[in-house]
């Protein structure tokens, strides 16, 4: 026998083919010959050493973990009561037409821009105008993801805010 | 550097005796892999480095709170997209350019910039990614690039797949037309 293949060759092949597929971009080849052809090399650089110095940096500079007591999951809810309540007026605003409501505006867009979890999912809400049933743009959201979610709200917030939403729950 | 499992790293960051052992762990095992997926997102150095810190800080802030009900790296990517979406919204509402403007632009600080060494197809590309709404631009970098599963990005978006696959399929046929509309054949 002049050729030899490696052992079980065949019965892997099947298996290899298919990891190939799936690790293969969808449409491009087909769809998209310009993109396909653009994928084989990254334009950005990084400085040299820079993941080394990141490391020292994160290393050194690390926050100070603050202790979590009743109060904060009470602010938490509070906070993220506020952003519903807050983001339910405008986007009955937006479809009353009544945008020049600045200070809810700016209430808003504070939110928008200091939380980072579930900033998708509101942006999604926005775009499609918000419909009937708004609860179910958040199911896909787990316990840990709504646990950061509080929290950034919270860490995000200074001493007065945080005061002023105590005195208010 | 040995590179240790993820179940590892989080046995590390759940006690206090290692947790410190545990982030070093975490950071060196992740800041390449999020780095990069930052840095398609806002393309410059120096916001990608921001942008990364920022990540880590709040990645150190919440990891106690993570109960791995979800893959690490997935609730890492999703933090990560959030802060560089947060980023761009930010950098966006600064300058207050037009769509044209602002790519223009965007082209012009490419081509400028030391850690960028891209030829005129590559700038189109990152132009083309700018004209898709954020959402679109995830999806579009996370499997374009990072080859992630849709699994992985439903995990990572809280959307179904159905969604993403749709929404990778729009983001593509977008950015072919731009590259159509503006490659000029002559070079």
């Amino acid at each position: 026998m002049p050729n030899k293949l490696p052992k079980d060759y065949f019965k892997q092949l099947h298996g290899r083919i298919m990891q190939n597929v799936h690790a293969m971009p969808d449409y491009l080849e087909e769809d998209a010959p310009l993109l396909n052809g653009l994928k084989a090399r990254s334009p950005y650089i990084v400085p040299k050493d820079y993941f080394n110095e990141l490391e020292n940096i994160l290393s050194n500079n690390r926050p100070k973990l603050r202790t979590r007591s009743l109060t904060f999951y009470r602010i938490a809810v509070a906070a993220s009561f506020a952003l519903l309540i807050y983001f339910s007026f405008d986007a009955l605003a937006l479809s009353s037409g009544n945008t020049d409501d600045l200070a809810l505006n700016e209430i808003v867009s504070y939110y928008m821009e200091n939380s980072y979890l579930i900033e998708q999912d509101m942006m999604d809400i926005l775009e499609e105008e918000f419909d009937d049933n708004p609860v179910s743009y958040f199911d896909g959201i787990g316990d840990d993801a709504l646990e950061l979610y509080l929290s950034s709200v919270i860490d995000e917030l200074g001493d007065e805010e945080l005061a002023l939403i105590e005195e208010l729950y | 550097m040995k590179e240790y499992s993820d179940e590892q790293i989080l046995d590390d960051l759940a006690s206090d005796e290692n947790f410190d052992r545990g982030f070093g762990l975490l950071v060196h095992k992740y800041q390449e892999q999020l780095y990069w997926h930052i840095r398609r997102l806002v393309h410059f150095h120096e916001d990608a480095d921001d942008v990364i810190q920022n990540t880590f800080i709040k990645v150190f802030r919440h990891i106690k709170s993570f109960k791995r009900e979800s893959k690490l790296y997935t609730w890492l990517y999703r933090i990560a997209s959030n802060e560089a979406i947060s980023f761009l919204k930010k950098r966006k509402k600064r300058r207050s350019l037009g769509q044209t403007e602002m790519l223009e632009q965007l082209g012009q600080d490419l081509k400028a910039d030391n850690y960028f060494d891209g030829e005129e197809a590559e700038i189109l590309l990152i132009q083309a990614t700018e004209i898709l709404p954020s959402r679109q631009k995830l999806v579009f970098r996370m499997r374009y690039n990072d080859d992630m599963s849709y699994d992985d990005m439903s995990e990572v978006l809280g959307i179904t797949v159905g969604a993403i696959k749709a929404s990778y399929h729009h983001a593509v046929k977008k950015i072919e037309n731009y590259l159509k509309e503006n490659i000029d054949y002559a070079e």
